[in-house]
């Protein structure tokens, strides 16, 4: 391990004491490989999955900034998750932009890897490692941001996470964040505002109603043709 | 209907295929027509984007990628995200205000699109008031409980949609793909200098397998034209199909090494805009029932169509008079589109020497014999397209293949026409010639059918409008194929009256097309008579026939 390790888990267990000595006895998974990008810097391959590019993944990484995904999340004051740790590019530039990123890594052997090639000494203190759902139930709203070489590694384990965050979202959030939509406020109006909300529940919440569909209804039931219905 | 001013601004939905697009150009000029200041858009998947720019009625052309959208939504974004990408996605259509809207498609998905434009009238499918099954008017309800038995079905697509412009009669121009002459030259240039002999095309392809015919065949039957005519060949196809062509070529070397060398191989090379211009030299195109046929239709150049599998030219055929269609006629066809574990048998029932007879036939313009009854085997008719007052039929050319199920579709068609045209008045003459005198039993019994109709009109004109009533055919539960049709209204206040047997049904039709009549008059009809609905429930009972 080089100083890196050393910094970064010092630095660590100031925040999270117990996940850095996780981190310490943790072994770093066989399947991966450490290579040298084209700009000199480290890159990863996972079972022949790379998973930050093999040019620049400092660059790759600055262009999550600007996806529609974050820029929804700053608009709508959410707290990013990031699905899948690498080597830690895509967490290093997302806490330059928010206050608190969380990062769902289940393998706490990536985090010694991560830890033991880039510095995260001055991100640390607003980086939140997540091995359980339970520890989002403290956050106020969540956007899951994956990483899709990480997805593609992970496809279970990703969708568990995108269902647990979608299930936590209570009728109530998702009114204000729809509240621009024709229709939804009186759709939603029938939900109990502390309590979670999913498409076939909004879809039945159609079906009960009568007179016009709305904007918001058809879309409900768009999205439903869209998603759920056998291709 | 409702007339609209001049000035109005019309949606017309149309999400399906290059053909079904081009099915769709009569309604579009109807529309034109009936409103000539009016601005006309269409929505359409945006992979027909160049094929709704040649239409001339068209004044704007609204696109949605329908894999892009489901693409959209399928990040995982969470249900907030989710809806919010597809109301991002969408807002071009929420954001815009139609005076009418014309759905022409059956699909939830279609429906629910045409649900988020606003528009002071609909037309078409859309989603019914329970919020889940599709409504739509009742002729329209007729078709679709027609499809049940698809082989009953004596209404072309391209005279079923254009009723949404509530015309009076036939569309006068047929399918409609202009022309420039630069376009024709352009497409000249692919086939060189006129070589003083018929150019005949080949689409290869089909959509499935199961609506193809085989390459061999194809080659054989090139093998004859260019033996017996002279004929100059020329392949047409998408490029997915190069490979279908490549193995025309070799079957056609088989038997002649320098065959290959004088066939025009077009397979892949042409645009849209060029393809419509080689079909337009062409004096024949063979092909099965495809983008390409409909576009040779547009074109006027005449077509000998092989109708295999699920294709079924009664719904699809050529539009225009003067095309030949030779359709398999098993027990199974039409057949569905997915007819898994089919060795799709029927490909093969057309054979080489008769599709070459066909295609000989039509390229001396009627100088030659047509395939007989010998030729074509009991699993195979031909047809020829002619036009009526109401638009395309196809009428069997090879005598004597008239069945049980040809009539009842011969009066479902008179009767059913009637939902849609309702200037239409039953030609019973027509009827009569459309049958060939061939079957004396069958002109016999449409005369009965004619009394029964009468006497069915005379009881319905009297009744109370009823808009919700909606009328279902369908086949009995256990009925032999094609031989026990069952024809149901069912009345808003949940009466109903079912009825068995042709005679009946066909009552039951023109009843109810009558009673649509005397309501858009908006009054009951001066000479009814009769007991009302309800009391004729309670004389024959909800089962009972009428």
């Amino acid at each position: 391990m080089n100083r890196f390790f050393e910094q970064n888990l010092n630095k660590l267990s100031e925040f999270d004491p117990e996940l850095a000595e996780t981190v310490r006895k943790a072994a770093v998974p066989a399947q991966t490989l450490i290579l040298t990008a084209r700009n000199g810097r480290p890159t990863l391959a996972v079972n022949g999955v790379t998973l930050h590019s093999r040019v620049d993944p400092e660059a790759e990484a600055e262009a999550l900034l600007e996806s529609a995904l974050i820029l929804e999340a700053k608009t709508k004051g959410l707290i990013p998750a990031l699905f899948g740790l690498g080597l830690g590019y895509q967490a290093l530039a997302l806490v330059r932009s928010f206050a608190l990123v969380l990062v769902i890594e289940p393998d706490p052997g990536m985090v010694k890897l991560a830890f033991s090639r880039l510095d995260f000494t001055q991100a640390l203190s607003r980086l939140r490692f997540m091995n359980a759902p339970s520890a989002l139930d403290q956050l106020p709203a969540v956007l899951l941001t994956p990483h899709p070489p990480s997805v593609r590694l992970h496809q279970q384990a990703f969708h568990f996470w995108v269902e647990r965050l979608e299930a936590r979202r209570p009728a109530g959030e998702l009114k204000k964040i729809l509240a621009d939509l024709a229709g939804w406020e009186e759709l939603l109006g029938g939900f109990d505002p502390t309590r979670p909300v999913n498409l076939p529940g909004l879809v039945q919440a159609v079906h009960r109603r009568t007179g016009p569909l709305s904007e918001g209804e058809t879309l409900v039931l768009l999205l439903h043709e869209l998603t759920m219905t056998e291709k | 209907m409702k007339k609209l001013a001049n000035e109005k601004k019309i949606l017309v939905i149309q999400l399906a295929r290059f053909g079904d697009f081009l099915q769709t150009t009569p309604l579009l000029a109807a529309l034109k027509a009936q409103h000539p200041q009016s601005h006309l858009a269409v929505l359409v998947n945006s992979d027909q984007k160049a094929v709704a720019f040649s239409n001339p009625h068209i004044d704007e052309i609204l696109t949605v990628n329908l894999a892009e959208l489901k693409r959209s939504v399928e990040k995982p974004l969470g249900l907030s995200g989710q809806i919010a990408a597809l109301s991002e996605a969408v807002k071009f259509l929420t954001r815009r205000r139609f005076n009418l809207v014309i759905n022409l498609n059956t699909s939830r998905l279609a429906a629910l699109l045409s649900e988020l434009v606003q528009a002071d009238e609909r037309r078409g499918p859309r989603l019914g008031t329970d919020r889940r099954r599709l409504d739509t008017a009742p002729w329209a309800d007729l078709i679709m409980n027609l499809m049940i038995r698809r082989r009953l079905i004596r209404f072309n697509l391209v005279d079923l949609l254009v009723c949404y412009a509530d015309i009076e009669s036939r569309p006068t121009d047929g399918l409609v793909y202009p022309l420039s002459s630069r376009t024709r030259a352009r497409a000249g240039a692919f086939l060189g200098p006129d070589p003083g002999r018929p150019l005949v095309g080949l689409q290869l392809g089909s959509r499935r397998l199961s609506r193809q015919w085989p390459p061999e065949n194809f080659a054989a039957l090139a093998a004859r034209l260019m033996a017996e005519h002279q004929a100059g060949i020329v392949l047409l196809g998408a490029p997915e199909e190069k490979s279908l062509a490549e193995t025309f070529l070799q079957h056609l070397a088989a038997n002649d090494p320098y065959a290959p060398s004088r066939i025009i191989n077009l397979t892949g090379r042409t645009s849209m805009d060029e393809l419509a211009g080689v079909l337009a030299h062409l004096d024949l195109l063979v092909t099965t029932d495809t983008g390409p046929m409909h576009l040779a239709a547009a074109v006027k150049t005449p077509i000998l169509a092989l109708f295999i599998g699920p294709a079924f030219c009664h719904e699809t055929g050529p539009y225009g008079p003067g095309h030949l269609i030779l359709q398999v006629r098993t027990e199974c066809s039409p057949c569905l589109e997915k007819n898994a574990g089919c060795d799709h048998f029927c490909r093969r029932l057309i054979t080489p020497e008769t599709a070459a007879q066909a295609a000989r036939w039509l390229l001396s313009r009627g100088r030659t014999e047509p395939p007989g009854p010998a030729d074509l085997g009991d699993q195979v008719s031909l047809l020829m397209s002619d036009l009526d007052d109401f638009g395309v039929v196809y009428r069997p050319l090879a005598p004597n293949r008239l069945a049980a199920a040809d009539l009842k579709a011969l009066a479902y068609r008179e009767a059913g026409r009637r939902f849609m045209r309702p200037a239409y008045r039953l030609d019973l003459n027509r009827l009569v010639r459309d049958l060939n005198g061939h079957d004396r039993a069958c002109v016999h019994e449409l005369k009965n059918f004619s009394k029964t109709l009468k006497k069915m009109e005379r009881f319905l004109l009297e009744k109370n409008g009823d808009p919700e009533a909606k009328v279902r055919l369908f086949q009995a539960a256990g009925g032999n194929d094609d031989l026990e049709p069952l024809a149901e209204i069912v009345f808003s206040s949940g009466d109903r009256i079912r009825s068995q047997g042709i005679g009946q049904m066909i009552g039951d039709m023109a009843r109810v097309s009558a009673w649509l009549a005397a309501l858009n008059e908006g009054q009951p009809h001066p000479a009814a008579v009769g007991p009302t609905a309800s009391e004729a429930l309670t004389q024959t009972g909800p089962e009972g026939g009428v």
